[in-house]
């Protein structure tokens, strides 16, 4: 990862530089961290990669503009970030939930065993998807691991300490939620 | 609590190590250009319709902007001769009514004043108009009018009152007599009562001291 880092930060010296943005190097460099992070909204591939392809086309109606943008990872990570917000909104692909519940129990266990697993994770992605939206924006964006909290900050509009804070309080009201519902159970 | 952590950890975990579909750089490059290739073209027919309809217009508005440049300048023309027409009417204004009038002229002593006054009247404007909204071009105005219509204006120009003389030195002593000293002072330099008052006093002298005078001895 540190070498896609790096990778990004020549691209990014060399967009400054030229008057032209090398559409390719900026799809080779961010594709995958803009798709993890519309993955982590929409649980869907598919979806995700429509996300990343509305991306690139909009840095393509706006490559006159991009000397303008400072920081270019960030940049990109909130269009991404916007999109599939916009998508889920527009869809509610609750069914996607649970396939990917069912991609994540895998298939090496026993059947009622991943069974079980499926649903323990579709709860968690329901309390999940419960949660405030701040405390649940911060924890979807924090499960993408190249997003430090100073970018989280910037692509969501606060500071870093309420970031910190927002991320604790999501862990502990989620585990609290899972907690009591297991116990329901 | 160990089951719900791990849950939270497992989804968490299963959110970051999410890959993306082999090919999908290929398949988002293959959009982008396909999109950009599109606009291009779009940009292309805009700017080949635009290439494209303007000579259309052009080829068939062609003898409307020859007639157009035509038209414009006849009136560049026309308007350049009116100018000099309104230029020198100011002469045949004045002379025409000296030329009616000769006899009146010579005879009358009024009608010259009347004339002149006629004539300032009309010829005032005419130079203060040339001169505010119109440079004229020296060489150009020189040349264009010819000099006999020059010289006749000149010589038939309004001759206006010479500026007052500056006072001579008893002048000036006279108005400071007059505006420093009162009005019994003023009245005293009146020569005609001086005489009237000498007659006075020559006549109390004669007859206090019983000179004969002409009318008594008779």
């Amino acid at each position: 990862m540190a070498s896609v880092e790096g990778y990004s930060l020549a691209v990014a010296s060399m967009e400054s530089a030229r008057p032209e943005i090398d559409l390719a190097a900026l799809v080779e460099t961010y594709s995958a961290l803009l798709f993890r992070v519309a993955h982590s909204v929409l649980r869907s591939p598919a979806e995700a990669e429509d996300v990343v392809q509305d991306v690139f086309v909009r840095v393509l109606e706006h490559r006159r503009s991009l000397q303008e943008v400072r920081d270019m990872r960030v940049w990109l990570v909130r269009i991404a970030w916007n999109f599939a917000l916009d998508r889920r909104r527009r869809i509610r692909p609750e069914q996607w939930d649970e396939s990917f519940a069912e991609s994540l129990a895998g298939s090496s266990v026993p059947a009622d065993k991943a069974l079980d697993e499926a649903q323990r994770v579709s709860s968690v992605l329901r309390e999940l998807e419960r949660l405030p939206r701040g405390e649940r924006h911060v924890l979807l964006l924090s499960a993408v691991e190249e997003l430090g909290t100073a970018e989280i900050a910037q692509v969501l509009g606060r500071s870093e300490s309420a970031v910190r804070a927002l991320l604790f309080r999501a862990r502990t009201r989620l585990r609290e939620r899972l907690k009591k519902r297991g116990g329901e159970r | 609590m160990k089951n719900s952590q791990d849950a939270i950890e497992k989804v968490l975990a299963g959110l970051r190590d999410a890959d993306a579909p082999a090919g999908m750089e290929r398949r988002i490059l293959e959009e982008v250009e396909s999109r950009a290739s599109a606009r291009s073209r779009r940009d292309w027919c805009k700017w080949r319709s635009i290439w494209l309809l303007r000579p259309a217009p052009l080829v068939a508005g062609r003898p409307v902007i020859y007639g157009v440049a035509l038209a414009a300048v006849f009136t560049f023309v026309l308007a350049i001769s009116t100018i000099h027409r309104h230029e020198d009417s100011p002469a045949q204004a004045k002379i025409t009514p000296a030329a009616k009038t000769p006899t009146s002229r010579e005879t009358l002593l009024p009608a010259p004043s009347v004339v002149v006054a006629k004539d300032t009247q009309l010829s005032a404007p005419v130079p203060s108009r040339a001169r505010s909204k119109r440079k004229i071009n020296v060489r150009r105005a020189g040349l264009a009018p010819d000099r006999d219509s020059v010289a006749q204006r000149e010589m038939r120009a309004a001759s206006r009152p010479a500026p007052p003389l500056p006072l001579t030195e008893q002048e000036k002593l006279l108005v400071q007599f007059v505006q420093t000293h009162s009005r019994q002072e003023l009245a005293a330099v009146n020569p005609m009562k001086w005489a009237a008052h000498d007659a006075e006093e020559k006549a109390e002298f004669d007859n206090f001291f019983g000179l004969p005078t002409k009318g008594r001895a008779e």
